[in-house]
């Protein structure tokens, strides 16, 4: 018992010495800015999904949604900084769903039957 | 036993040999939920290096790249692989390698659309070209028809061109403009043989007949000269009329020649 109190005792000692290495930095965004993000993103979403964006991106839809999910967990724990970087991530899917719309556009309404693609 | 006592007393440890094999594994357990940490961003990295060489051996679709997204997707990658060798940020190399990801997927369809917008774009000018080029002589009678300016009114196509664009001042010599529209009737008449014009000076003033006979005479004479249009195919006349027209909404009256051409099919 002696031997495993002195064990920790050392390993503790040994992380500490690891952990404080590392520089500590208060959270750079405020809840309220996060929380802001959280819910622009949140109803750009819906309307997209409104849109009938899930018909041709559904896996980025989703991933938008558990993005979402992520940052108000992080929040929630008062992790801001983190929980900004998933809100910016899932913002990111944006640009990507629309260019998606595009190409599924062109694909098959532009063409009008006229033109059959390759692939 | 005797050794064992030996090393006790030659080598001084300050905790005992089965202390420090426990603090190890507890070191390596911690590591191994380190490791668990750098898991996903690393993931997400490799992710992104693999959709990278894809994208660039795909040497079709370089041309249409959008440059903006290319760069973004190449500073976001190198910043991602930075913060997780370099600074050892996990959270933000996560950041960045999926920011990374989405350009190179954002810029990947962009890509794509383009290719189609232009395979497209080509394909009904090959379309286009081949109508025009194998077209029946039908089609091309309609498309000289369609290039003239011609209004068609009561099964006749019509023309009313003011003397002042078709001859230059007070003369009886063509203009530029008038030797252009001349050939472009010459030519609907060329491409529909069995058609006829009737070319007909308007005049408002009663004493100037004389020079709208002159006007009429010149336009025929440029047909048969020019075109090779036959006189059985011509009939020009002259009158006076003080009629006004109207052109948009300007009651107006001037000399002029009124063409019209029958039998075009």
């Amino acid at each position: 018992m002696r031997i495993f109190k002195r064990a920790w005792g050392i390993f503790i000692i040994l992380w500490c010495i690891f952990t404080f290495i590392v520089p500590l930095y208060a959270d750079r965004h405020s809840s309220v800015e996060v929380s802001q993000l959280i819910q622009e993103v949140s109803e750009r979403l819906q309307v997209l999904k409104q849109n009938g964006a899930e018909d041709y991106a559904a896996a980025e839809i989703s991933q938008v949604f558990l993005l979402i999910q992520r940052s108000s967990q992080l929040l929630s724990r008062s992790e801001q900084d983190k929980a900004y970087y998933e809100i910016i991530k899932a913002r990111g899917f944006f640009q990507l769903i629309e260019a998606r719309r595009k190409y599924i556009e062109v694909l098959c309404i532009d063409g009008e039957g006229l033109y059959i693609p390759n692939h | 036993m005797k050794y064992h006592n030996y090393c006790k007393k030659v080598i001084k440890f300050p905790f005992q040999l089965k202390t420090i094999v426990i603090a190890v594994v507890l070191l390596v357990m911690s590591t191994y939920c380190y490791s668990e940490i750098r898991y996903e961003p690393a993931r997400e990295l490799s992710e992104a290096k693999k959709y990278f060489d894809m994208i660039e051996q795909q040497s079709e679709l370089k041309p249409y790249f959008p440059h903006w997204h290319y760069y973004n997707a190449k500073v976001y990658y190198d910043t991602a692989k930075y913060q997780m060798d370099e600074e050892r940020d996990h959270t933000l190399a996560s950041f960045y390698a999926v920011l990374a990801l989405v350009e190179l997927k954002t810029l990947h369809t962009i890509a794509m659309t383009r290719k189609i917008e232009r395979e497209k774009i080509i394909y009904e000018r090959d379309q286009y070209k081949d109508i025009a080029d194998k077209g029946s002589l039908q089609n091309r009678r309609k498309a000289v028809i369609a290039g003239s300016f011609f209004k068609q009114a009561n099964g006749k196509y019509t023309s009313v061109i003011p003397e002042f664009i078709l001859f230059t001042s007070n003369t009886n010599t063509l203009s530029a403009n008038g030797i252009e529209l001349l050939s472009k009737i010459g030519t609907v008449m060329i491409y529909n043989p069995s058609s006829r014009i009737s070319i007909k000076g308007i005049i408002k003033e009663k004493e100037k007949m004389s020079e709208a006979i002159e006007k009429t005479k010149k336009i025929v004479l440029f047909l048969n000269a020019e075109k090779r249009i036959g006189n059985n195919r011509i009939t020009s006349t002259s009158e006076v009329n003080d009629t006004l027209l109207t052109i948009n909404n300007y009651r107006l009256n001037f000399n002029r020649i009124e063409f019209v051409i029958t039998g075009l099919r």
